[in-house]
């Protein structure tokens, strides 16, 4: 695969959730995340992949330590981010940060803006008091926003506005890593567009990484380096992101590819796939490949043998069609 | 013969009058939908695609007569000979659910959490057609499996909350068609679904079109759902149809900005930059003067800002609302 300075690695991660089924009922072990691995390169842009509750936000939030993991390492310049106390720590959170997916319900309606985006600069210390203002004032610069909405509150903005605060406030302490976790799902087209073109633009600027959230995949051809698509908590193939928009391989990745709504394909066209099955449930994952049931391409051993993540042409790819 | 007709379709807000609010009372009511005018075939799905807020769902609600009750409709719904507007509320009662019925767009919050799914589909049949229960029963599991959800005879039984997002947006849709409407209008049906899912609800969306011969309004803000399940569609801007042409011809051929603005604003090569429309969909209060794209449009000319531009004929069934509609802006953006 391609080089580059790893700045974020994670390797077999895992997070189990246990629910029961009533009071006494029996323990169910939900799972979430199993045995995720990737790395977060320096510059590029990593994007996560699947229908909701396959586990990616899941995976975001163990990495910004707002989940605890339940097994697997983290790596942060090549050190376990479960060691880091004090001071390591708090520059590790310094250095990740992340943009929500609805910036109705992420910024602090009680807060002015200007609150809102010196808060980290109090808590982190970076800068000294009488700076913030002017920080502040670059911050919105660097978002598109006018330096006059810093006495304004939230409820004043629309919504692609306060994604762009939400932005602003992420880059507040100059990270190395922003993970964005469904970053335009909330917003318009047009808004979109204006969006992921701020995201690229301060992507070169501040010579970002980013972990991209979307269920998207127009936005995360346009916008990732690397694509790693979920299934039920798996990765089930992560190949560069030409290569796996050009020839997807997974039968789950065609069939995603599929259904994307296309202005060029030709209409009428059926995208091959009579797909009348349900996701299974997370708590409820089928023996064999978790994909088996939906899969139109699927074998005898399908059924019975979990298939693991495999190199295979280049990249990684977790499916028996591919293991001979 | 054209089964629906909406002539000149206004909708206004009331401003708030309480005592408080004295001071505006003397403002005009909102208008969020202004004058739009258009013709539903049998077994054709038209489709209307626009932003948050330009008025799609509010016409959608007009035409169903579920207006909330601070707004009000001007203008001609002419259904099968017979002009809406001009029914009783107990006329249209009837009419609704049973020729013109609706799928929302939150499949998780427009069931009724404690009712099994079989009796609020058998309730619409029970209400309309007056079948009593035990027979309205039995259709409510053809109908369940003409929605194709599997083991229809169990699932009856279901409470919403034991079924996923795509299976309550499949009950919708059985109740929508439980009295075989004559309209089925369908406002955002799919956008709080997966990919997957969606695609699996749009083609069921399209059996019944052809299954039962219905006239279909699809709402939504997706250019692509509009490409690949539309006969014909429209663009709505501040609650204004911008463009509206046949669906091939206005993807291959668009001609106002504002769609050739969509179009552009859609990721599709990583080498093509994209280019967004600028600026922010104006508040229904607070409409520019003049044409109200011509604050964001890239090829605003002085004319525009003076004098709004009608929804003229560029070709066969293309209607383009822009002076600078003739010149190909396409190929210039």
């Amino acid at each position: 695969m391609e080089n580059g300075l790893e700045i974020v690695s994670v390797l077999n991660l895992q997070k189990y959730y246990t629910t029961r089924s009533g009071f006494l009922g029996r323990k169910n072990i939900l799972k979430a995340v199993d045995d995720v691995s990737f790395k977060i390169k320096k510059d590029k842009v990593f994007a996560l992949v699947g229908e909701s509750g396959c586990g990616k936000s899941t995976v975001a939030r163990t990495i910004l330590l707002l989940t605890e993991k339940t097994a697997g390492t983290i790596f942060f310049n090549n050190r376990d981010i479960s060691t880091l106390k004090g001071k390591d720590l708090k520059a590790y959170r310094r250095f990740v940060q992340i943009i929500f997916q609805d910036p109705f319900a992420s910024l602090n309606p009680r807060m002015r803006i200007y609150d809102t985006l010196s808060e980290p600069l109090k808590v982190h210390k970076t800068v000294p008091v009488k700076m913030y203002k002017e920080r502040v004032a670059t911050l919105l610069d660097q978002v598109g926003l006018n330096h006059s909405v810093m006495n304004r509150y939230p409820h004043e903005f629309s919504g692609g506005q306060r994604q762009r605060i939400c932005i602003a406030r992420a880059l507040a302490l100059s990270p190395g890593v922003i993970v964005a976790d469904e970053p335009l799902s909330s917003l318009d087209v047009s808004i979109q567009a204006q969006i992921l073109n701020l995201l690229k633009e301060l992507k070169v600027k501040n010579s970002l990484s980013f972990l991209f959230i979307s269920h998207d995949l127009n936005i995360v051809q346009y916008f990732s380096d690397e694509v790693g698509v979920m299934y039920l908590g798996k990765i089930v193939e992560q190949a560069p992101s030409e290569e796996l928009f050009s020839k997807p391989m997974h039968p789950y990745t065609e069939m995603l590819l599929n259904c994307i709504p296309k202005i060029n394909r030709l209409q009428n066209s059926s995208n091959g796939y009579d797909d009348k099955t349900d996701t299974p449930s997370p708590l409820n994952i089928p023996k064999g490949c978790p994909f088996h049931p939906r899969c139109p391409k699927r074998l005898k051993q399908c059924e019975l043998v979990q298939p693991v993540l495999k190199e295979y042409n280049g990249r990684a790819i977790a499916c028996h069609l591919y293991l001979i | 013969m054209s089964f629906l007709k909406v002539k000149d379709l206004s909708v206004f807000f009331k401003r708030n009058t309480n005592d408080t609010q004295k001071a505006f009372a003397y403002k005009k009511d909102i208008q969020v939908v202004n004058t739009v005018s258009f013709e539903i075939e049998p077994s054709q799905i038209f489709g209307i695609v626009g932003e948050s807020g330009c008025g799609k769902s509010i016409t959608a609600y007009s035409l169903m007569g579920i207006l909330p009750n601070n707004a009000y409709s001007e203008g001609e719904i002419i259904f099968n000979g017979q002009n809406l507007t001009t029914l009783s509320g107990e006329q249209r009662r009837k009419l609704r659910g049973n020729q013109i019925s609706m799928v929302f767009q939150e499949p998780m919050t427009s069931l009724n959490p404690v009712f099994t799914i079989g009796y609020q589909i058998a309730e619409v049949l029970m209400t309309h057609k007056g079948f009593n229960k035990g027979k309205a029963m039995t259709k409510a599991v053809e109908l369940l499996n003409a929605v194709k959800i599997p083991s229809p005879e169990l699932r009856v039984k279901d409470y919403p909350h034991q079924l996923s997002g795509g299976m309550r947006q499949r009950v919708m849709i059985a109740m929508a068609i439980a009295c075989t409407p004559a309209i089925l209008i369908a406002d955002e049906p799919t956008t709080a679904l997966d990919v997957t899912i969606q695609s699996q609800i749009l083609k069921l969306i399209d059996k019944i079109k052809k299954d039962m011969g219905m006239s279909i309004l699809l709402i939504t803000h997706d250019l692509g759902i509009v490409y690949e399940n539309t006969d014909r569609v429209c663009v709505m801007y501040a609650g204004r149809f911008l463009e509206t042409a046949k669906t091939i011809e206005l993807f291959k051929n668009p001609r106002h900005p504002y769609t050739i603005g969509l179009l552009k604003s859609l990721p599709v090569n990583k080498n093509i930059p994209l280019s967004p429309i600028p600026g922010i969909v104006p508040r229904p209060d607070n409409l520019p003067e003049g044409c109200k794209f011509s604050n964001r449009c890239l090829f605003a000319l002085e004319a525009c800002k003076e004098q709004e531009p009608d929804l003229m004929p560029v070709s066969d069934e293309h209607y383009v609302r822009c002076i600078r509609a003739g010149e190909h802006l396409w190929k210039m953006a």
